[in-house]
């Protein structure tokens, strides 16, 4: 009898609390910080910044060629003129060095107004020079991933970012790694692929990231760096990673098979 | 365990029924917080400062002043002596204004710039009022405290049901526990969010009665929040403060056309306040801050008939024209935009900022004798200008290459 009126009072409360959760789950990923009419209307042309990669990574033109080459023929494709990355390298370096440099030589520390005045004045002749409106920043960055509701892959993402979440099996030497270990690993790290579009006053437009690969995994108390092919050097994986980062912007929505594709 | 289940419920409706307990209103100098009111003023005099090191905080001493100015009618209308409040504006472009405990009272420049009149103004600034008076956060801390004390013991009867078999519940319990947890951010939230309806609807019944002791028209209390949700619909825009979303803005204006429903004199007001002119003349410049703000966020027709609002109230100012080139630079305007700079040149020949738009804009289109003039006086008036190595390349009319190169 006293369990039955504890149920009465629970049932009531926790079927308010379920019925909240799928509503936030559902909520729509919105990688536009403004009107995204207003972007289409506003932006006709984009500059591209040169990737930044992390520090180790190994030949750094080729990794910018390539990923300049996936990025310029998806905003082609929805519709953009594209100013290459080279361009804007050539006009930050001029406009940097008539500033005599915005790093501070010994700490590396960049000066606050000289670093605005040189992105301001380099957009601003992208703009005059090749009629940009807006600039497209893209970087590769390493963030955590979670060992996947499937104990078999890592789900790149995050719940805040959904519509960037997919997985990718987990596995070590071509072998998959439960079998290896007999367990789950406690952490993987990925390498993302951040892109950012500001325009020419500096103000963000749009934001995304999306999973590239699993790069690292906790194990055995220490970690391991993944042995097989480097993860620049996948190319479908590159080109979903910018298809992903980029589908709002261009337009082109991934279907469900492409978010849990590998 | 079950002894605890039966009796649970009773306990959660005897604390939410303490959240209405009696908190006597600020009325003179001689307030003392309460012991568990001081942490909150605490909290608030460390927002007062985290906001001013954000530095955004919009400094204008004329606008202070007359935000002050009608406070202080506002205060002596509500008949409190020797009562002190600190009046800002925020540099933030969404519908707000919130009263801190300690006496804090902030305006966003958003709501500023789309108030109509000084009566409209001290509507909003009555119904903040209320909730520094009355002391409404310790109200809201104090029935938070009960409720998540309330929180957790419904925790406990979702627990015993989880054992009981339903699956699932548990991981929706943590996120109660979670809200429990989150009393300390009491304080910024009922900012952000609004405090419970109640309080709101007595803040606005309060508010009136003050604007209207004050010689305030009255009916301009539920125009307000229509012509908000007006614009606010027009624009498809739902914002992220209390203020900024529909359901407020629509049930702040029911709520003040039921009080002046019930107050049959109250429409009868010829002779009170509206205060259109002197408003827009002190709002004037916040109206720019707000406009430079919402080009930021490409709201392209509000920036614009923000910079029109200032130029009619001000009949064109140096400042106002200087925006209105910034908005049509922005907007892909370039012989709009060189009109209004020179405008505002000519209002001001020393506005250091028109000289370099203008000398960029005209560089851009290879008038370099222009060019060259406006970057060069821009230089002798802005000497220390974190540009000046490039923009003297400009002004010397220096071919832009990389050495070496054609």
């Amino acid at each position: 009898m006293m369990r039955g009126v504890a149920h009465l009072c629970a049932i009531p409360a926790a079927l308010g609390i379920l019925l909240t959760v799928p509503a936030h789950a559902e909520e729509k990923f919105d990688p536009f910080s403004v009107d995204e009419a207003r972007v289409r209307r506003d932006v006709h042309t984009i500059a591209l910044a040169p990737l930044t990669v992390p520090v180790a990574t190994a030949d750094v033109p080729s990794v910018r060629a390539h990923f300049d080459s996936i990025v310029t023929s998806q905003l082609e494709a929805g519709g953009f003129a594209v100013v290459p990355s080279t361009q804007y390298e050539r006009v930050w370096h001029m406009m940097s060095v008539r500033l005599g440099g915005v790093y501070d030589t010994l700490t590396g520390v960049p000066d606050s107004e000289k670093l605005g005045a040189c992105r301001e004045h380099t957009v601003r002749e992208l703009q005059r020079e090749h009629g940009a409106d807006a600039v497209l920043v893209t970087w590769i960055a390493y963030d955590t991933a979670r060992p996947g509701v499937l104990p078999k892959e890592a789900t790149i993402g995050s719940r805040s970012r959904p519509y960037v979440v997919f997985g990718e099996p987990l596995t070590w030497e071509g072998r998959p790694l439960e079998a290896l270990l007999r367990n789950l690993p406690q952490r993987v790290v990925a390498a993302y692929y951040n892109a950012a579009l500001y325009d020419a006053s500096g103000e963000e437009m749009y934001s995304a990231r999306s999973g590239v690969r699993w790069t690292r995994i906790y194990f055995g108390a220490t970690y391991r760096d993944r042995r097989e092919a480097p993860w620049f050097g996948a190319e479908a994986h590159n080109r979903e990673a910018v298809q992903v980062a980029l589908g709002p912007l261009t337009r082109r929505v991934p279907t469900d098979g492409e978010r849990s594709k590998w | 365990m079950r002894k605890g289940a039966v009796f649970a419920p009773f306990i959660v409706f005897a604390l939410t029924a303490c959240a209405s307990s009696t908190v006597a209103p600020i009325r003179d100098a001689s307030f003392v917080p309460a012991n568990d009111e001081r942490e909150l003023w605490e909290q608030a005099t460390a927002l007062d400062d985290a906001l001013e090191k954000l530095g955004v905080v919009y400094e204008d001493a004329e606008l202070t002043a007359y935000l002050e100015n009608v406070g202080a009618r506002l205060l002596a209308a509500n008949d409190t002596r020797g009562v002190s409040i600190r009046v800002r504006v925020l540099k933030d472009p969404y519908l707000n204004a919130f009263a801190l405990p300690n006496g804090s009272i902030y305006f966003h420049s958003g709501l500023l710039a789309r108030l109509e009149n000084e009566a409209q103004l001290a509507t909003v600034f009555a119904h903040e009022l209320e909730h520094f008076l009355q002391r409404h956060t310790l109200r809201e801390e104090r029935s938070a405290r009960n409720r998540a004390v309330a929180a957790q013991i419904l925790v406990g009867l979702v627990a015993v049901a989880a054992v009981a078999g339903t699956h699932g519940v548990p991981s929706a319990a943590a996120g109660l526990v979670d809200a429990a947890d989150g009393v300390a951010n009491r304080l910024v939230t009922a900012q952000v969010q609004g405090y419970s309806r109640d309080l709101e609807r007595a803040a606005d019944a309060r508010g009136i009665e003050t604007t209207t002791a004050a010689g305030y028209d009255p009916r301009e209390a539920p125009r307000v929040f229509e012509h908000l949700l007006t614009e606010q619909s027009d624009a498809e825009t739902n914002e992220p403060y209390y203020l900024g979303s529909h359901p407020a803005l629509s049930e702040r204006r029911e709520s003040y056309r039921a009080v002046l429903a019930s107050r049959p004199a109250a429409g009868a007001a010829d002779a009170s306040i509206v205060g259109q002119a002197a408003y827009e003349r002190a709002a004037g410049g916040a109206m720019l801050v707000n406009a430079e703000l919402e080009m930021r966020m490409h709201r392209w027709d509000r920036a614009r008939s923000m910079i029109e609002r200032h130029l009619r109230a001000e009949s064109g100012t140096a400042g106002g024209y200087h925006s209105l080139g910034e908005w049509h630079r922005r907007h892909g305007e370039p012989d709009d935009a060189i009109t209004a700079y020179r405008r505002a040149l000519e209002l001001d020949p020393d506005l250091a900022s028109a000289h370099r738009e203008l000398g960029l804009m005209l560089r851009a289109r290879h008038d370099l004798t222009g060019a060259r003039r406006h970057l060069k006086r821009y230089l002798v008036l802005r000497p220390e200008a974190p540009d000046r190595a490039i923009i003297e390349a400009y002004a010397r009319a220096e071919p832009f290459r990389e050495r070496g190169s054609r």
